[in-house]
């Protein structure tokens, strides 16, 4: 045990680590990203605030198609625009783009269903009392669907994690990269196992720690 | 708003509401040629049957619809015309209650009535001092701490009249605002609004499809059918002498208080069976007996109810008088001593 510790426990700490910035600094973005537009689709609906026909099929068709493929296509798909945007298509960095390209409608659509769950008859009410659109939005359609969004954000962070499993392929790392190179291509199945136990307890706590808060904020 | 008392202070004139048909969907005349006017003060009611046009109609009040013809005035405001911000400012002072009480799940009690206040940005301390006001108002001031999940109906309902009477409105409108609750609860709930209505003078305008709702609070009541008004005035006026056949049937006037159609059909071989109706309830019996006095018919009684209009009583009585020659004159004797009388066909 201690000699597996001394000698793949960088390796595993590493990865870890890649696997956590890549998640965290794409979930940070596709948040920025996601969450608007998921109040877009809803609001430019024709029973929206602010309805737009245009706009609204415009995001529509975006999201469709960016959702209906799979990751390691969009990967390689984009490339040229990873390179022109960030510089480089390798590495930690390279693999933000598609990330967040792929992660973000799919927030947007989670966002878009727990904002429709909210009773109609609230923004109404609201309307009523003469509150503006914006603070209807801000202040009580998010607060009423929160609990939706916390099980939208955990849902869309495992899909996450599951993705960045393939970022090894650019050579970002991280523990599904582990996985994959120790495991099958140099037959070292205990590291591969490693790896692997330790992203099931990962996605465990994440889905854990988002039930407890979704109910916590239910109320 | 500025006070002017003669004027009143809800004005639809002409008010048409056509929403426009889809591809999938028919052009409909929710509302048609309506002219209401509402006075400081009143409590004043819209009955009709579901479809009638009813909430497109209270809508318009507060702009969350607006008229296709004719002209709504709040104050002499016409709310077409405002801009968004007199808009905001106008409603902030129109309260208004739902059916379904629309209260923030996520929030408490005290929340939901703090919320909209600090969304306005009227002061911290004066938040405190009316929300504890008006939860104490609607009794419910050691419930602030719950969730409107742990609410019945009735209390639910509470809170969205308090929630309301935070913004110090002068006028609240309710849209079938006691259709989910049980009879009591209703009336518990028709209590406050009266109490709100006699002490704070708010003006009232109430939708609804339940009688007992204006029948207990109504100072005048409109009939709508298929988006018109049919009939409209004092409620007590409407319910004395219906002219329409649909306001006689939505306010029940052709029921014989309970007499049986056989026991009826029996009657009437032998008999002139009329219904007589009073407001208050001394003038009917004397009247009868003095009919006796003067024409020596004996009336008997088939059935009789007293129900309160507001406060007043408002009474029918069901009686048959036996075949005689007499007939019209004796009509015309109850019709003189200012009851109404109306033969059963
Ligand atoms: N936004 C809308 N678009 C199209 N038609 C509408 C709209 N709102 C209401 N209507 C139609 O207008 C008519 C009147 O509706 P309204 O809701 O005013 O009736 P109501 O008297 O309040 O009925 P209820 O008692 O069922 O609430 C109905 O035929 C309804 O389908
Ligand atoms: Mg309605």
């Amino acid at each position: 045990m201690s000699n597996f510790i001394a000698e793949w426990g960088n390796t595993i700490v590493n990865g870890l680590s890649d696997t956590l910035t890549m998640t965290i600094i794409t979930l940070i973005i596709t948040i920025i990203i996601g969450v608007p537009l998921g109040i877009l689709l809803v609001e430019t609906n024709a029973n929206g605030m602010y309805p737009n026909a245009t706009l609204h099929a415009t995001l529509e068709t975006i999201v469709n198609i960016l959702r209906s493929l799979p990751f390691i296509i969009l990967l390689f798909l984009i490339l040229p625009i990873t390179r022109l945007l960030v510089g480089t298509t390798i590495g930690i960095r390279g693999v933000i783009l598609p990330l967040v390209v792929y992660c973000a409608p799919f927030l947007a659509r989670l966002i878009e269903s727990s904002i429709l769950d909210v009773d109609p008859g609230i923004i109404e009410a609201y309307q009523s009392m003469g509150i503006s659109n914006y603070k209807i939005i801000s202040r009580v359609l998010l607060r009423e669907a929160r609990s939706g969004i916390i099980r939208g954000l955990t849902l869309a962070t495992i899909g996450l994690i599951g993705a960045t499993a393939m970022a090894g392929l650019v050579g970002a790392g991280g523990l599904g990269d582990i996985a994959y190179q120790y495991g099958f291509q140099r037959y070292q199945p205990d590291i591969m196992y490693t790896s692997i136990v330790i992203l099931i307890v990962l996605v465990q706590i994440i889905q854990t720690i988002g039930n407890v808060v979704s109910r916590r904020l239910t109320k | 708003m500025v006070e002017n008392s003669n004027a009143p202070l809800i004005e639809f004139k002409h008010v048409s509401k056509t929403f426009k048909g889809t591809a999938t969907t028919k052009e409909v005349h929710a509302v048609h040629d309506v002219s209401i006017s509402v006075d400081r003060g009143e409590i004043f009611g819209v009955i009709g049957y579901s479809g009638a046009g009813k909430s497109t109609l209270i809508r318009m009040i507060n702009g969350l619809e607006t008229p296709t013809e004719g002209s709504v005035k709040v104050d002499n405001q016409d709310i077409t015309q405002l801009k968004k911000e007199p808009l905001a400012q106008l409603r902030h002072k129109i309260g208004m209650i739902f059916q379904n009480y629309n209260l923030l799940k996520t929030a408490t009690i005290y929340q939901n009535i703090t919320i909209p206040l600090k969304l306005e940005k009227i002061p911290k301390d004066e938040i405190q001092q009316r929300a504890e006001k008006y939860l104490k108002i609607v009794g419910l001031w050691d419930r602030r701490n719950s969730y409107p999940s742990q609410l019945s109906g009735g209390q639910s309902q509470r809170v969205a009249v308090a929630r309301a009477l935070a913004h110090e409105p002068t006028i609240l409108l309710s849209d079938e605002a006691t259709s989910a609750l049980d009879p009591e609860t209703t009336s518990s709930i028709l209590d406050l609004l009266k109490d709100i209505n006699q002490k704070l003078g708010l003006t009232i305008f109430i939708i609804t499809h339940e009688l007992d709702v204006v029948k207990s609070i109504c100072d005048k009541v409109a009939i709508m059918e298929a988006g018109n008004v049919v009939e409209q005035g004092r409620t007590i006026d409407v319910f004395t002498g219906p002219k329409q056949e649909v306001t006689r049937q939505f306010l029940g006037s052709n029921d014989l208080a309970g007499v049986p159609a056989s026991l009826l059909a029996e009657t009437q071989k032998h008999n002139h069976v009329l219904l007589i109706k009073f407001i208050g309830n001394e003038a009917s019996i004397p009247v009868i007996a003095q009919l006796t006095k003067q024409f020596g018919v004996e009336p008997n009684i088939m059935a009789g109810s007293i129900e309160y209009l507001k406060e007043q009583p408002y009474g029918k009585l069901v009686i048959s008088i036996e075949n005689n020659d007499q007939y019209d004159a004796e009509i015309q004797y109850l019709r003189d001593k200012g009851v109404i009388v109306e033969e059963v066909g």
